[in-house]
């Protein structure tokens, strides 16, 4: 037994690579595994099914590194456990133990697998800088794919059973396929365990409909990922790995490009997730909302990664006073769910950064409310809506742009230096293609504007409506051209989601 | 679930039609592997007895043809191409053409004998340029190699398509048909300044764990129909850097091993014999640079001499 502990143990180490054949969903083993899953479930009967994906679960998250699957089972079961004592006990000291409990135990799992390394690099940096020859150790050890997702995932249930929100998930199985389920697994939506542990135990027929709507939604999403995601990627990656090579436009292209990286890659995780969970016929909830035409920061965190927003208003900024407190204490709760929220993105001093960015947005967006529409109202604005709506559009992208070069730099420096340069360094004779070359730049841009076009359509019209009300023909052009569009112009190159990291 | 079934299989077919099209549209004929048709051309046409070098893209880089063909007396004839086209694909198109008095040197790379008998996606491109060679196809494994590079195959041809709209024909490319000379051999790269390939493995890609008989039998094979039509057959070792070989002597040894002891013709030195100093080197471990090329035939050709006194 101490010799397998001691296998998982050293599975978690950084020499033991991960499997280079992930069953990722943007690779050739996904198109396999996730027919198979979804025939396979249809196939059998009810009461069978949570075991089937279950199973895929585990299999799918074991695809990158077997012995990940030992800090999955630790923190579905500590979350179990916790949860059966606290409803079994109405002494409110002993619930909160139970709670502590858990909290530590997935957190002291996160903190040691994601953050320990950083924190204890910087106390060494800071201890050499104030002349003391201390060394803290260093971790050799493997982040986790997913890993702050499941977590937070298990810790609203945990919270959510303490609070009386809702009773303990007594079947074993159903709960780990909640913390466990493959769609959402690695990169989300952080689903709430009182909309997703219901759903595992109904029983969904198979509804031609609804397959097919989670089949487009997976095509979307390819098409963000392959197709711009991973080709705006090597553009960002070329500049931002050594920034101090380029003037202001290729830095301000790879900034752009950036952020339709990260949106098409991150919503296109979430629109592959959640149509996958809905072939199956679960229903997860929306991750993005087209946060790129938000008129204020506050819209852009009701419209950008919902889940992880939500999650932070819920259990950590109300839990702080929320807004019912005094002013300064309102905007201090919103400053600290931010830096940590950036904290939640990475072990990197950057991300702290951009959080701390977008909490000082924030608090200063509040702060000059009353005086910017008095502005907007003497400039002549407020009679003329769609200008200032467009306006509006265009200083929150500014922001979230500058906030993106911290959330992307590879270390503080670097982002201090692009946040200079983008504005200083202007050479209009530099080639700015790069090494993407022309050909692929314009494929690129091309498909950012296809991109914007079905978004701007998708506010005024449900498209997959728009296009089910379509003649047969005129359907099937447009499925037709979709798909090879996706399959010409994507980049097979098997790159991996950038939040798997976090 | 009939009916999606049923959809999705009409979709797939019109998808499926849709790429065997743009794989069966016009290529062009200008690129590297395209110069298959002028060398299968000049092997056809040249009269035996000819000297005829059969192996990957090291032949191409590292043999000067007309040198050769000064110094031994016979016409040249180099088949060197790629490696991913696969030995079976290499010896099967010239075995046709080899006959009574004909000299063939073989000298295959080692990938060949770690997982690139039946050839690898460079397969489709050399058909696509050169259709007649499907008439080499022999086996199930490179039909269903061809047929799992095709949608990718399909999809790169269609963007070199594009982009190519409006553009004017590369002139000086290095990976070309117009860069090699009327033997076979490449000449744009003599001159040229080459890579730094100090830490350039020699197997980068996934290589099958034990040596493939089937590369061996398939030589011997090769060797049995040549010398039966009154053909001399001799294999060499391919050039590859000194740093390289000590890297990976226990593969390229356990090559030799097999083929010392299996190989039905004279094999012309050891894998040692066939190394060279790095800075002889031009893009890729088996590519020779102006020099290398230079060093390589003088050996050859001194190799060759003794040889055939016997």
């Amino acid at each position: 037994m101490f010799a397998g502990f001691a296998r998982v143990a050293a599975g978690l180490y950084k020499s033991e690579q991960p499997h280079l054949d992930a069953v990722l969903f943007n690779s050739l083993e996904f198109l396999i595994f996730f027919p198979l899953v979804v025939l396979a479930y249809f196939a059998l009967p009810y009461r069978y099914r949570w075991m089937l994906l279950l199973a895929a679960s585990y299999y799918f998250y074991m695809s990158w590194k077997v012995a990940y699957a030992a800090l999955l089972v630790t923190t579905t079961v500590v979350a179990y456990l916790a949860a059966l004592w606290m409803d079994g006990t109405e002494d409110p000291r002993r619930r909160r133990h139970y709670l502590i409990f858990s909290l530590v135990v997935n957190l002291g799992i996160l903190f040691v697998f994601k953050y320990f390394n950083l924190f204890a690099d910087t106390g060494t940096i800071l201890a050499q800088s104030l002349g003391a020859g201390f060394h803290f150790p260093h971790l050799d050890v493997l982040l986790p794919v997913g890993i702050s997702f499941y977590t937070f995932q298990t810790l609203s249930y945990s919270i959510d059973v303490y609070r009386g929100e809702r009773r303990s998930e007594r079947h074993l199985g159903i709960f780990a396929l909640y913390v466990s389920f493959f769609p959402q697994l690695v990169a989300g939506p952080i689903e709430r365990s009182t909309t997703l542990l219901p759903q595992f135990k109904k029983n969904f027929d198979f509804d031609y409909r609804r397959v097919t709507d989670g089949l487009k939604l997976m095509a979307w999403g390819f098409f963000k990922k392959l197709v711009i995601a991973d080709r705006l990627g090597i553009y960002v990656d070329q500049v931002y790995n050594s920034p101090g090579e380029y003037s202001s436009i290729p830095l301000i292209i790879a900034t752009v490009f950036f952020a339709y990286q990260i949106y098409c890659d991150f919503s296109g995780y979430s629109d592959i997730a959640i149509g996958a969970a809905q072939v199956m016929g679960y229903d997860l909830m929306q991750n993005f909302r087209q946060p790129y035409f938000s008129k204020n920061i506050q819209e852009f965190w009701r419209r950008w990664h919902v889940s992880l927003s939500t999650w932070f208003r819920d259990y950590l900024y109300i839990p702080l006073g929320g807004s019912r407190t005094t002013v300064s204490r309102w905007y201090l709760n919103l400053f600290i769910v931010f830096v940590v929220s950036g904290l939640w993105h990475g072990a990197n001093w950057t991300f702290v950064m951009w959080g701390a960015l977008h909490g000082g947005y924030l608090v200063f967006g509040l702060w000059t409310r009353k005086w910017r529409a008095k502005l907007a109202s003497a400039c002549g604005l407020s009679s003329r809506p769609r200008l200032h709506k467009l306006i509006q559009i265009s200083i929150t992208m500014g922001l979230v742009l500058f906030a993106w070069i911290f959330f992307r730099a590879n270390t503080i420096g670097d982002a201090f230096y692009v946040a200079v340069h983008v504005f200083t360094d202007f050479d209009f004779g530099a080639d700015f293609y790069l090494e993407l070359g022309a050909y692929e730049f314009w494929i690129g841009t091309v498909s950012i504007f296809l991109l914007e076009c079905v978004h701007y359509m998708q506010r005024q019209v449900r498209v997959r409506t728009f296009i089910a009300e379509r003649p047969a023909w005129l359907r099937w052009s447009l499925y037709y051209a979709s798909i090879m569009y996706v399959l010409l112009f994507a980049e097979f190159g098997g790159a991996k989601f950038i939040y798997f990291q976090f | 679930m009939i009916q999606l079934a049923v959809k999705s299989i009409a979709m797939l077919t019109l998808i499926g039609l849709s790429f065997i099209a743009i794989t069966l549209a016009p290529v062009d004929q200008g690129s590297y592997l395209a110069s298959v048709i002028d060398k299968q051309a000049r092997l056809q046409a040249t009269e035996s007895p000819k000297l005829v070098l059969v192996g990957g893209s090291n032949l191409s880089f590292g043999v000067d043809s007309p040198r050769l063909e000064r110094e031994l007396g016979y016409p040249v004839v180099n088949m060197g191409l790629g490696i991913n086209a696969g030995l079976r694909f290499i010896l099967d198109s010239v075995i046709p053409f080899i006959n009574e008095g004909d000299i063939v040197i073989l000298m295959p790379e080692y990938h060949l004998f770690y997982g690139l008998y039946e050839g690898d996606d460079e397969l489709l491109d050399v058909l696509e340029a050169y259709p007649p060679g499907l008439r080499y196809i022999h086996s199930l494994r490179q039909l269903y190699n061809i047929a799992r590079e095709l949608p990718m195959h399909a999809k790169l041809k269609f963007n070199r398509m594009l982009r190519s709209i409006g553009r004017e024909p590369d002139t000086e490319c290095l990976y070309c048909r117009k860069a090699l000379n009327a033997h076979g051999d490449l000449m744009a790269h003599l001159g040229m300044k080459g890579k730094d390939l100090s830490d350039m493995q020699l197997f980068r890609r996934k290589i099958s764990k034990q040596v493939d008989v089937n590369a061996v039998k398939g030589l011997n094979r090769f060797i049995e129909r040549a010398q039966s039509r009154g053909a001399r057959v001799f294999f060499m070792y391919a050039s590859i850097p000194r740093k390289q070989y000590g890297e990976n002597k226990e593969k390229i040894e356990a090559v030799a091993s097999i083929l010392s002891r299996d190989l039905e013709a004279p094999i012309l030195g050891t894998p040692q014999d066939h190394t060279y100093d790095l800075k002889y080197f031009f893009d890729w471990i088996y590519h020779l640079n102006g020099e290398g090329r230079e060093l390589r035939t003088t050996q050859i050709i001194a190799w060759m001499r003794e040889a055939l006194k016997k």
